[in-house]
Order: structure tokens, then C-alpha cells, then sequence
């Protein structure tokens, strides 16, 4: 074998390793679920909100393997107001949030999103467990940056914040929270937060 | 429209007659004059400055492999800080008047807006809405190239300008966009109120206008500056005008049918959702 010919096959090897030192990146990560969740909203049998609760099924199973909701409902509170939660509040909140939250996402995009496109721009890696991901979502009446904030936990990359145009979902709802519990107490809270659930089931 | 008839108010008591009778080149140096004054009142204005939102953070190096909800604080500062980044930190001096406000253009929305928005749905078909969106960008192109220069843009202002050029012939008056489908030449949305963030100049404090939304101190004379550089509040007579802005705020609406509704969906007290949204959003911006 010439010199020549070797040169691709040992490129190809150095490329190879070094894709395998960083074989888990982070963008490829949230590819996965992201192209699949586009995929359901637009698969036919779901069109024109037929068969919604079945959709959201598969939408719930595809988020929760991406999304670290113990990560994003904590987040959304303050350290100091969240020492002072019991650890069952701390678990109760963090089921009712990790439900509206992903309600939200549900109601944003079951039916809206039907003819729409995901661009990956690119990520931005911070430290060796930590990134951010910046998409663009392509939809009829103009583009979204999303931008997903991620953590290597357990050797898992997992999404904690999402950047919708600029303001982040951490920063949107930690700024309410945070409101909620200076005027009032954790009941308060809670009390608000099954409001918000039971509207978003009345509306379905 | 409240607004624009205030634009338009002015045209008609002297102080715009002789703005009309300028030339080009008057009205650039205008509105640079108007630029520069502005940056001085602001100067005076900006106390507030906005939260540092440096990106660069260390993770201080923990192991990642024992975040859970019980871990320890400490874990978890990658988490609190980007939290605490997305918390804007406005002040709100006026907050009768905007939560007023808030309420009428809320009002608005559901009673005059969205009705009108979805009637026109009907007759117009999305690619023609998208057409009318497109030449309204395209014909305020110059506040977005003067704004990308003022910021030393250069490939901003270059793309804005190659687009003008290609969109305005080829796009047949901008009704198309064949600079980004083709050459993926991208918009570069450059404002007035980025420009003064860009120099240093803070928000100031929050304000809601009626018909035009949330806006700050800052941004609202950006609005008012980059007003002098957007063709539209040239065309005459008056009501013309005012049929452009109402046709273009038409068409955006029945764009973004949903949106409005959904983000009052999503929050507890929708009033300071939205003004931490658009603090962030222009926090944003004026970052790119």
C-alpha cells in the first residue's frame, strides 16, 4: 500500500477515535428525540386533533427520556424558598410542575406545528458536562430560536432550560415563583399551580 | 390607531412640513441629530443597569454524577445562575399606567384585532400574507442597515443592504425573499433601542404603550428615531399611512394567531410574564 492511500484510512482513523473520545454530543443527543417529536405531530392519524390523548402519550414518552424535570422545577425556585419546602413538598411541587410545564409544551405544539422544520445551528459546549444547543424552528409564519441548555448526569445528556427567542423558561417561571412566594406562602404556590392545571385540562 | 395618528398629528402642525420639503440626505441627518440628542438625555436616564448576563461560567467542576433533587446547593450553581440570569431586574415606576395599558391592548387583541385578523385569514392565503409580511420588512430596511452601521455591523449591513437591492428588483418590490431562500442571505434585526443598548445605555424603565406594547424608556425613543427612518410614516396623505400600519399589523396578527393566547395560557400573572419576557428578549438582542 502506497503512502498515498494510506492517507484517507489513517484521516479516517483519527477521525474515528476522536468521534469516539466525544461519541455522545450533546447536539446529536437532542437530535434523536427532537426529529421524533416532530415526527408525531406529523403523522396522519393524529391530524386535525384527532386521537390527542394517544398523541401526547408519545410525545410524553419521546420528553421525558430528554427533559430533567427534577432539574427545571428546581430551578424555578429559589434555594432560600426551596430550604424552607418539607421534602414531600418539594416532591409534590415537582410532580405538579413537571405536569404543567409539560402541558404547556403539549398545548404549544400539538396542531400548530404540523408542517414545521427543526435547523440545528450548532452547539456551545461549556464545560465537559454542560452545553447549549441552538435550533431554529421553521413554521409557516416565521422562524423560532430555540436554544436547549443541557447536563451529562450519569452519563446521559439531559435538556434543563429551554431559550424560546431570548427569555428562558428557568428565568420566566423562577421569576414568577419567586413573586408568588414573597406575597405568599408555599400553599399559595401550590394553590396556583392546580389552577393552572386544571385550566389546561379544561381546555382540551 | 392612537399612534400613528400622533405621527401624524405632527406632520400636519409645521413641525414635519419642513421635514418634508428636505431631501434625502436631510432626513439621515436628522435623524443622526435626533440619534445623538437622544444618547444624551438617556445618558441622564439609564440608572438601571441590566443583569449581568455574561455567558462564560465555570461549573466549577463538580461530578456531574450525583445531581438528583436532593443533591447539595452547591451542585447546583450551574442551574441557579442561568435561572437567576432569566430574571430581568426592571424598574417599573409607572406600573398603574402599564398595567392599564396592558389591560386595553389586552382588550384590543380579543376585540378588534383578532376578529379583523381572522376575517382577513379568510380572503388572504398564507403565502400572500407572507408576501405582505415581507414587503413591510423589506421596505423598512433602512432603520436596520443605519442600525447595523451605527453598531460597526459590517456583515449585518451588507446582507441588509444586498437584500434590499435583490428583494426590492427580483423579489418584485419585496413581496419575495429570494436573497435568504437563495443566497441565505439572512436579515439582521438591528434596532434604534439595540443600537443604545450596544453603547452602554440601559433600559431605563418599563413601559406599555397603547396599539405598540411593551416597550422601556430606551426603546421608545429608539422607536420614535427609527419612526424617521421607516418610509412608511412618509406616505401621504395621512389616512394612507394609517392603513399601511393597520394593514401590517393585520397581517402579523393573523400570522401569529394563538401565540397571544397561549403565552396568557402559560403564566400565573400574565402582566409580569410579559414584561420579563420582553426584558429578556430585547436583553437578548442587544447581546447579538
Amino acid at each position: 500500500m502506497t503512502l498515498k492511500r494510506m492517507v484517507p484510512i489513517i484521516i479516517s482513523l483519527i477521525i474515528s477515535s476522536s468521534s469516539l473520545a466525544y461519541s455522545e454530543q450533546p447536539i446529536d443527543v437532542l437530535q434523536v428525540p427532537v426529529n421524533r417529536i416532530v415526527k408525531i405531530l406529523q403523522d396522519p392519524q393524529f391530524k386535525n386533533n384527532v386521537n390527542r390523548k394517544l398523541q401526547q402519550k408519545q410525545l410524553r414518552e419521546v420528553i421525558d427520556g430528554i427533559f430533567n424535570f427534577e432539574l427545571i422545577a428546581r430551578g424555578t425556585i429559589d434555594r432560600y424558598d426551596w430550604d424552607k419546602f418539607t421534602p414531600q413538598q418539594r416532591t409534590e411541587f415537582t410532580k405538579l410542575f413537571s405536569e404543567f410545564i409539560s402541558n404547556v409544551y403539549f398545548n404549544k405544539i400539538q396542531g400548530d406545528y404540523t408542517d414545521v422544520k427543526v435547523a440545528y445551528l450548532g452547539q456551545e459546549i461549556r464545560s465537559d458536562s454542560s452545553a447549549r444547543v441552538k435550533t431554529v424552528v421553521l413554521r409557516e409564519s416565521g422562524e423560532i430560536p430555540i436554544d436547549y441548555s443541557m447536563k451529562l448526569i450519569n452519563g446521559k445528556w439531559w435538556v434543563y432550560n429551554v431559550f424560546v427567542e431570548g427569555p428562558s423558561l428557568l428565568g420566566n417561571y423562577r421569576d414568577e415563583h419567586k413573586r408568588i412566594l414573597m406575597k405568599g406562602s408555599y400553599t399559595d404556590l401550590i394553590e396556583q399551580l392546580k389552577k393552572k392545571i386544571e385550566a389546561q385540562k379544561s381546555k382540551k | 390607531m392612537k399612534h400613528i395618528t400622533r405621527f401624524q398629528n405632527r406632520k400636519d402642525t409645521g413641525f414635519n412640513k419642513d421635514f418634508n420639503s428636505y431631501e434625502e440626505g436631510n432626513i439621515l441627518k436628522q435623524a443622526l441629530f435626533v440619534f445623538f440628542i437622544m444618547i444624551f438625555i438617556l445618558a441622564g436616564c439609564a440608572h438601571q443597569s441590566v443583569t449581568d448576563s455574561s455567558v462564560n461560567r465555570d461549573m466549577n467542576g463538580n461530578d456531574p454524577d450525583v445531581l438528583t433533587t436532593e443533591s447539595h446547593d452547591e451542585e447546583l450553581d450551574f442551574l441557579y445562575e442561568e435561572a437567576e440570569e432569566g430574571v430581568s431586574d426592571v424598574a417599573d415606576p409607572i406600573a398603574p399606567w402599564n398595567k392599564a395599558m396592558f389591560h386595553f391592548n389586552d382588550k384590543l387583541y380579543f376585540w378588534v384585532l383578532k376578529p379583523v385578523a381572522i376575517g382577513y385569514k379568510v380572503v388572504m392565503p398564507t403565502p400572500a400574507r407572507k408576501g405582505v409580511k415581507n414587503f413591510f420588512h423589506n421596505l423598512q430596511t433602512p432603520p436596520r442597515l443605519i442600525n447595523a452601521i451605527l453598531q460597526a455591523k459590517g456583515k449585518g449591513a451588507g446582507s441588509e443592504f444586498a437584500r434590499f437591492i435583490i428583494n426590492s428588483t427580483i423579489g418584485v418590490l419585496g413581496f419575495w425573499d429570494p436573497a435568504e431562500t437563495y443566497l441565505k442571505l439572512q436579515p439582521c434585526e438591528e434596532d434604534l433601542g439595540q443600537t443604545l443598548g450596544f453603547y452602554g445605555i440601559g433600559n431605563g424603565f418599563y413601559i406599555v404603550w397603547p396599539f405598540l406594547g411593551s416597550s422601556t424608556l430606551r426603546d421608545t425613543f429608539g422607536y420614535v428615531g427609527d419612526s424617521f427612518l421607516d418610509p412608511v410614516t412618509y406616505i401621504q396623505p395621512t389616512e394612507a399611512a394609517l392603513g399601511a400600519r393597520s394593514l401590517s399589523l393585520i397581517n402579523e396578527t393573523s400570522l401569529t394567531l394563538g401565540d397571544y393566547e397561549s403565552f396568557k395560557d402559560d403564566y400565573y400573572s400574565p402582566y409580569e410574564a410579559f414584561r420579563n419576557s420582553y426584558i429578556q428578549h430585547r436583553i437578548n438582542k442587544v447581546e447579538k
